[in-house]
């Protein structure tokens, strides 16, 4: 099992959630922003297939959320067991706004785009690390779009089950079974690209 | 492939990440709408409270309280420096992060509409700064520019109307007169509808007798049509459109003005 799939109550995302619900403590709210600003990111670039559009709805997520805790309904809302998913939920109803907008997205867009993955390791390995990023997109692209969220907010983000399915609205036993089934889509995407 | 493979695989997008300059230009924003986002009541009682406290306060606490005030000021430094910037410029992210901030932190969809109005405003100043100084206009930027302002527009637009579905129904509903002359019978005045989102309206006629039939139509606002005839903030902001499109962008500022006025007395 992974090690986010433990229980952790007392962690200092507990705590965090605490202080947002308790105090509306702004800058316990900072802190989670530097903690997720990045995995609410990467949530939303697989979800809207765009940089900019990523980076603008991690912004109104982060203000959105903090309107949620400044006018008491986090406080209300005892359905949130982590900080984790309360982030996710609005981050994930900001992309709902932006899909209604949008109309169509192009997920087209998803696997040309220059991202930044980061600048860990060396000059040759950082060039490796992106082609099999690269190409590990573009099989995540062609998948349909609730089995690619459920695998970037399992694997990538290390949400758990729970966590999923307060964020999708669905059960946990519904959760597992898109995991298995996004993992095999996936895996056989691999397996017959790779042929 | 094996599972475990796939979990280093899909684990390796882990460094998909925001890069460091956004997400600090971006905390610092956040920081200054959360700690100026307070209501004019807290206001006038964090200061009273503030007065009260600061006659009582030693030196080193009213030294610690003027540096909180510093980063707090730094932050919404930041934010203000950035409002003049362009497109391309290093301060424009900011400027952006700021308008959706404001945008997110309005409180009433009136307070967003005249949000979108500011926004579009911005928009076409930057275009007209854009094309004002640069010899050779970058055409990628310009099209970004005439985009966001569409969309602005259509934002305030979607707005306006549900703020007042009589002003929507009206719109759309409304009945323009066209003549209908035939070789053989009298013209029969026919009724159309005109759809707020095209220029051109879609019609069809009332009367049965199809051929050698000249359709004269009369459109009630033209692209000529002075603002002063502009009754209400949705006519205006079709009124800005058409001027935008045909470049005339002082006229469209005007119109935009307009819309806002008419906006505040429609909504009071």
């Amino acid at each position: 099992m992974p090690e986010h799939e433990h229980n952790s109550f007392f962690s200092s995302d507990q705590n965090l959630l605490l202080r947002l619900k308790k105090y509306k403590d702004k800058e316990a709210f900072l802190v989670a922003y530097d903690n997720y600003a990045n995995d609410i990111y990467r949530f939303l670039y697989f979800k809207v297939g765009n940089v900019e559009e990523a980076q603008d709805l991690t912004s109104s997520t982060f203000v959105k959320a903090w309107s949620v805790v400044r006018d008491g309904q986090l406080k209300d809302d005892d359905s949130y067991k982590t900080l984790k998913a309360f982030l996710y939920k609005i981050a994930r109803n900001q992309a709902i706004d932006y899909y209604r907008q949008k109309k169509t997205v192009n997920f087209s867009d998803l696997s040309e785009e220059q991202v930044d993955f980061g600048d860990e390791g060396d000059a040759v390995g950082r060039v490796i690390n992106n082609i099999d990023n690269q190409l590990l997109i573009e099989h995540l692209n062609k998948l349909k779009l609730e089995y690619r969220n459920v695998l970037v907010m399992y694997y990538v983000n290390e949400l758990n089950v729970a966590e999923i399915s307060k964020v999708l609205d669905k059960s946990r036993g519904n959760v597992r079974v898109l995991l298995f089934r996004a993992t095999k889509a996936l895996k056989d995407l691999m397996d017959h690209k790779s042929l | 492939m094996k599972d475990k493979e796939l979990l280093i695989k899909l684990k390796g997008l882990r460094s998909l990440k925001l890069s460091d300059d956004w997400k600090d230009v971006n905390r610092r924003v956040l920081r200054s709408q959360i700690y100026s986002g307070q209501t004019e009541k807290q206001n006038l009682n964090f200061w009273a409270k503030f007065n009260v406290a600061f006659a009582r306060l030693s030196e080193p606490y009213a030294v610690a309280a003027m540096i909180f005030l510093f980063f707090v000021a730094s932050g919404v430094g930041s934010v203000m420096a950035s409002k003049g910037a362009q497109p391309g410029q290093i301060l424009y992210n900011a400027k952006i992060i700021s308008e959706r901030t404001k945008y997110a932190l309005a409180r009433s969809e009136q307070s967003k509409t005249k949000l979108n109005l500011e926004f579009a405003q911005e928009r076409m100043t930057e275009l007209t700064v854009a094309l004002d100084n640069n010899i050779e206009v970058d055409q990628p930027k310009v099209a970004t520019l005439k985009t966001d302002f569409k969309k602005e527009i259509n934002a305030a637009r979607e707005k306006i109307y549900k703020l007042q579905p009589a002003v929507a129904k009206t719109v759309i509903d409304k009945p323009i007169a066209v003549k209908i002359e035939t070789d053989k019978t009298a013209s029969t005045t026919a009724t159309v509808a005109k759809t707020t989102n095209k220029s051109v309206t879609d019609f069809k006629s009332a009367t049965n007798n199809k051929d050698d039939k000249r359709i004269d139509i009369s459109i009630p606002l033209t692209p000529s049509a002075k603002i002063e005839t502009v009754t209400t903030s949705a006519a205006a902001l079709d009124e800005a459109e058409l001027l935008f499109d045909k470049a005339d962008y002082t006229a469209a500022k005007e119109a935009l003005d307009k819309a806002n006025v008419l906006l505040d007395s429609e909504t009071k």
